[in-house]
């Protein structure tokens, strides 16, 4: 019951959030209907029993990437403020498309397949480390630092060379 | 009898039919909650404003509100009243939906950070929602208020609202990274991001809190004074209260503002000010215990526990704002990444060697 | 009427499918990567959900870490996207994708 509230709710907002971020035409309220569909992701994670993601997604997408985002959008505009109106072009063309991958994704992939549950279970030896972990924050972690610890520290690297790579790039003009 | 015994009752008084009444029963909790909440940081700002001109006063060697009510006790009323009243004017450039929507997404995370606090000892229902990501609950909320400010900023269609916007921005989520390394510090010695357990981690006696143990060789000190500066920061305080430089830098992101919305970007720093003590003293203070084993901290005394190590922390912020100088904008961000930053990291790691290394 | 996965799995692809119309309409490079950011999201929505409503074992969290993953690699695409976007702007004075055409003689 709960939770049927709480789905039709957010994804209302997901939705209606997401429509706004792709017609509007005043880019900086693109950018804060983008915010709004990130935290609505954050709520269907708290839903789906990810509260840690939802954690993150809302430091990290909403405190991080939504902020840089609306700093391009300031720094892209002249700072006296005339605003970038945005249009959209190829509409019919860009609908249909969208439309017809929806209609595909619908009928094919949710009606017409059936997922098997996962076969992965505690007895797996990766996945023994979880035997007795207290919460699904644990969980999280310890996976992290076990099964995952090469993608993890792959991540690690990647972020830090996306650092440099964005400081380069953008002090490239002096 | 507990809130959410009241709670229910009062759902079943009402005659809810029997398969709703648990959600009602969640529905109402909520609303209360809420209510409390908003009532604590508007009484609280109420009187730490009170506090703060008359402790600021001290300092400069005046006497600070004095004719409202019995020794101006009343002056902050006074001023909100007039705040209140007075014209709500909206700039002929500003974008009107998000200019006034921006103080409201400025001043949303000052109140829900309240949620995870625990004003006292959570077993005598002191706290809102013990959430299991407590501590990245708060670093989450707390991170959106850049949102509002660069909102604020943009909206009101002016120059000098726009740079301090990118200011304070940048300042804030510049600061955003040391306080995360400054919070996984007692969050590594507790194993867990509960706020209680963080709490409880902690031992009986004053040297064995987070900010005073020395059996981490005062790396959790450290962090601790990296976690204060670091708040310092995010909330505007002395000495980064750029925003506040209106002689220098035409202020900042809210220089357009004025009023009752001008109030609420106010309420919110003086509500972030609490908050931010109150997170300092759960983490690194010992949250609600009593200094000493044998002093009583149970039920009502862990309330007054923590409302007297946050007062000290509050007190000690105002003490800041009134003895130190402005520091320039390239200053805070080099304070931030060069200093801040690899003192934090040198703090986790070698909290995070001894904890491995120790049996 | 409980939530099954298939209202999460149509959930994420009406929010996928809205963020190719933005990608494939949009000629402003900032308003392009923020459709880029939706279709991202739709699918953490997928892994989060499968990975609830497959796997039996709520200490098995998988797809928690994958999108854990894709968030980190978005945040990683949005610092070195958006510099891009910002140099280009800085150099050509363009901020439409379709403009920015000198490597074409």
């Amino acid at each position: 019951m709960g939770e049927a509230i709480a789905f039709w709710i957010l994804s209302v907002l997901i939705v209606v959030a997401a429509l706004g971020v792709v017609t509007l035409r005043n880019l900086f309220h693109c950018a804060l209907c983008l915010g709004l569909v990130l935290f609505g992701v954050a709520g269907i994670f708290v839903l789906n029993g990810a509260e840690f993601l939802a954690g993150v997604q809302v430091l990290i997408y909403v405190g991080a990437t939504l902020v840089i985002i609306l700093f391009a959008v300031m720094l892209s505009e002249n700072i006296t403020g005339e605003r970038i109106r945005v249009v959209s072009y190829n509409r019919p063309l860009g609908l249909l498309a969208a439309l017809g991958f929806l209609g595909v994704v619908l009928f094919l992939a949710i009606s017409q397949v059936s997922f098997p549950p996962h076969t992965s279970s505690l007895k797996d030896p990766s996945l023994q480390v979880l035997t007795d972990v207290p919460n699904n924050i644990a969980a999280f972690g310890t996976l992290l630092l076990t099964k995952f610890i090469v993608p993890f520290e792959f991540a690690s690297i990647f972020l830090l060379v996306a650092m440099i790579g964005a400081i380069v790039v953008a002090r490239m003009a002096e | 009898m507990t809130l959410t015994e009241l709670c229910q009752s009062v759902v079943q008084w009402l005659g809810v039919p029997a398969e709703y009444r648990d959600a009602a029963t969640l529905i109402l909790l909520a609303l209360v909650d809420a209510f409390i909440l908003f009532n604590f940081v508007m009484l609280s700002v109420l009187v730490l404003i009170y506090v703060f001109r008359k402790l600021i006063g001290f300092i400069q060697a005046r006497l600070g509100p004095r004719y409202t009510g019995p020794r101006g006790i009343l002056q902050t009323v006074a001023d909100a009243l007039k705040l209140l009243t007075k014209e709500d004017i909206i700039p002929l450039a500003a974008d009107k939906v998000t200019f006034n929507l921006a103080p409201l997404i400025v001043f949303l995370p000052a109140l829900l950070v309240y949620v995870v606090i625990p004003f006292g000892d959570p077993k005598s229902g002191l706290q809102v929602r013990d959430l299991n990501i407590g501590i990245l609950y708060i670093a989450a909320i707390t991170s959106i208020t850049v949102i509002g400010i660069v909102t604020a900023g943009w909206a009101s269609g002016n120059k000098w609202a726009v740079l301090g916007a990118m200011r304070s921005g940048a300042q804030l989520l510049s600061y955003e990274v040391p306080m995360t390394l400054a919070f996984l510090v007692p969050v590594l010695l507790a194993g867990s991001l509960r706020l209680s357990d963080i709490v409880n981690s902690q031992g009986e006696w004053f040297w064995q809190w987070n900010a005073f143990r020395l059996d981490y060789l005062g790396l959790t000190f450290i962090a601790f004074l990296v976690y204060f500066i670091c708040a310092l920061a995010e909330t505007n305080q002395t000495p980064f209260d750029l925003p506040e430089a209106e002689s220098e830098l035409v202020a900042g992101y809210h220089v357009e503002y004025s009023g009752m919305k001008f109030a609420i970007f106010f309420l919110a720093e003086f509500g972030n000010t609490v908050a931010i003590s109150a997170i300092a003293t759960h983490l690194f203070l010992g949250g609600w215990k009593a200094p000493a084993p044998f002093l009583p901290d149970t039920g009502w005394w862990s309330l007054f526990w923590f409302f007297a190590k946050v007062s000290l922390l509050v007190f000690l912020i105002i003490w800041i704002r009134g003895t130190y100088p402005r520091v320039r904008i390239d200053q805070v961000m080099e304070l931030g990444w060069k200093f801040l930053l690899p003192v934090g990291l040198l703090c986790v790691t070698g909290v995070g060697l001894l904890v491995a290394v120790r049996p | 009427m409980s939530i099954t996965l298939t209202h999460y799995l149509v959930l994420s692809a009406i929010l996928f499918a809205i963020g190719v119309y933005g990608v494939l309409t949009r000629r402003n490079a900032i308003a392009l990567l923020m459709g880029v950011e939706l279709m991202l999201n739709a699918v953490n929505i997928n892994l989060v959900a499968m990975n609830r409503f497959l796997q039996p074992d709520w200490r098995i969290v998988t797809g928690q870490i994958f999108a854990g993953f894709i968030i980190v690699l978005a945040a990683a695409e949005a610092a070195v996207g958006f510099a891009l976007v910002i140099a280009i702007y800085r150099n050509l004075d363009r901020i439409n994708v379709d403009e920015v055409n000198i490597l074409k003689w």
